[in-house]
């Protein structure tokens, strides 16, 4: 089983706010979008390399979620953020 | 190909004159630690000095710049060069931008702006020959775009917000939404009521390791002239000057002239407030969570997100102010004008909740 890693698109720049929120800022679409604690934490941990295995157990430590379901969220929040280009796969 | 790849602005021969002038002169003014070096024939520098002396620039002596970064700025009545880009551009207020990952051409009112890379502190500016584009408020408008840009790349931000501090306050309180949402007018009614003030509409943004700080930019206020009864301003003649070009229902109010002792070059912003007019009686005051209110920053900053030269730092800038203040959405009800010295307090004491 694969254990996928992605990593930010360089024309992105993210915030990262006190409350645990964030926003993305895409330069080359000039769009910008607000992530939720949530959001912003499995983006964190893509910043910091972490693969999806490693995510969920963020998640899961993080919050009352499965390990089932924390992958889950992180799988479709991957999507959402790589129809929108803002990340890419890890080769 | 190369065409697709390029295209030509507009002016098309010399500004106001068929015989170039080759005899260029060099002006500098700073604002808030920042120089900026114009570059042209007299009457431009001379056009270019009128329009500053509405703002905080002050004429700089060249030889007190020893050591400063000076952003050169040289506006041409010459055939402005063909730029080549890869990417089709987007349209802006007044014109059009094309950008790549360092430097951005403007097309504003007809004239064209080349903005270079942020390392060569450089910016060219070819003014439109047409009678339409030569009228002083396009070509202000023009000016405007070229300083903003020049600005950005000596890392302030120009920031539609008023900024106000309460009378025993060190650190400040912006007010930030669009035109209309009644900035000018609870800065008026805050100042009325004993409040010191860096301006009511038009500051500029620096990022430093204290923190963000606001300095003023513009040294006049507009209100809309019902404003002006409105908050009792009218007992300051002197204060009231001409109605804003292009705006029959708004004038310029000189607020130094009315409260010479409440004016504030700079200052720490703590709080910031998105005001909005409301039509229920009472004045409500909510707080904002900070993903919101930086989306709303955002908003109002196009050129956080359009200068993709000086976008990092910027949007990085406006978060810091974010992670600096609190924020509350005020929704003014009609007690701002059948009780506006109860405005004040009922600010101080929400935010200081």
């Amino acid at each position: 089983m694969t254990d996928p890693t992605f990593v930010p698109l360089e024309h992105i720049v993210a915030s990262h706010l006190e409350d645990g929120d964030g926003v993305l800022v895409d330069l080359n679409t000039r769009q910008y979008y607000q992530l939720n604690e949530s959001a912003m934490l499995i983006w964190s941990a893509i910043e910091n390399g972490s693969s999806l295995s490693q995510i969920a157990d963020q998640l899961t430590a993080t919050y009352e979620v499965t390990n089932e379901r924390a992958i889950a969220s992180a799988e479709t929040l991957f999507r959402q953020l790589q129809k929108r280009k803002l990340l890419r796969p890890s080769e | 190909m190369l065409e697709d790849l390029c295209f030509r602005a507009s002016a098309r021969t010399p500004w106001g004159s068929t015989e170039p002038s080759t005899s260029k002169g060099i002006r500098h003014y700073s604002v808030a630690d920042r120089t900026l070096c114009f570059q042209s024939v007299d009457e431009l520098l001379d056009l270019v000095h009128d329009f500053l002396s509405g703002y905080y620039f002050t004429p700089a002596n060249s030889s007190d710049l020893r050591n400063q970064p000076v952003h050169l700025i040289e506006i041409h009545r010459s055939e402005p060069p063909a730029f080549p880009f890869e990417n089709s551009g987007f349209a802006i207020e007044d014109g059009y931008c094309y950008s790549d990952h360092e430097q951005i051409v403007l097309l504003v009112n007809g004239s064209t702006i080349a903005v270079s890379a942020p390392a060569l502190n450089r910016t060219d500016v070819w003014l439109s020959d047409t009678t339409a584009n030569r009228h002083t408020l396009a070509l202000n408008n023009v000016i405007l775009y070229a300083v903003q840009a020049a600005l950005r790349r000596g890392g302030m931000y120009q920031f539609h917000a008023g900024c106000v501090l309460a009378p025993d306050a060190t650190r400040g309180m912006l007010l930030v939404g669009d035109s209309g949402c009644g900035k000018s007018t609870l800065t008026a009614v805050l100042i009325r009521n004993g409040w010191r003030f860096v301006s009511d509409d038009n500051l500029l943004l620096r990022d430093t390791p204290a923190g963000i700080l606001a300095w003023a930019l513009r040294r006049y206020f507009t209100f809309a002239k019902s404003a002006l009864d409105e908050c009792e301003l009218r007992q300051f003649p002197d204060a009231i000057g001409p109605r804003v070009p292009g705006d029959r229902d708004k004038v310029r109010f000189y607020a130094r002239r009315a409260f010479p002792e409440s004016f504030v070059e700079t200052c720490m912003p703590e709080v910031i407030l998105f005001p909005a007019i409301g039509t229920e009686p009472q004045t409500r005051i909510e707080p904002v969570k900070p993903g919101d209110a930086l989306a709303r920053l955002l908003r109002q900053c196009p050129w956080a997100i359009c200068d993709t030269a000086t976008a990092p730092d910027h949007v990085r800038a406006l978060a810091n102010l974010i992670k600096q203040t609190r924020s509350y959405s005020v929704i003014t009800g009609r007690d701002v004008f059948d009780e506006p010295f109860s405005i004040p307090g009922l600010i101080s004491q929400r935010i200081n909740d």
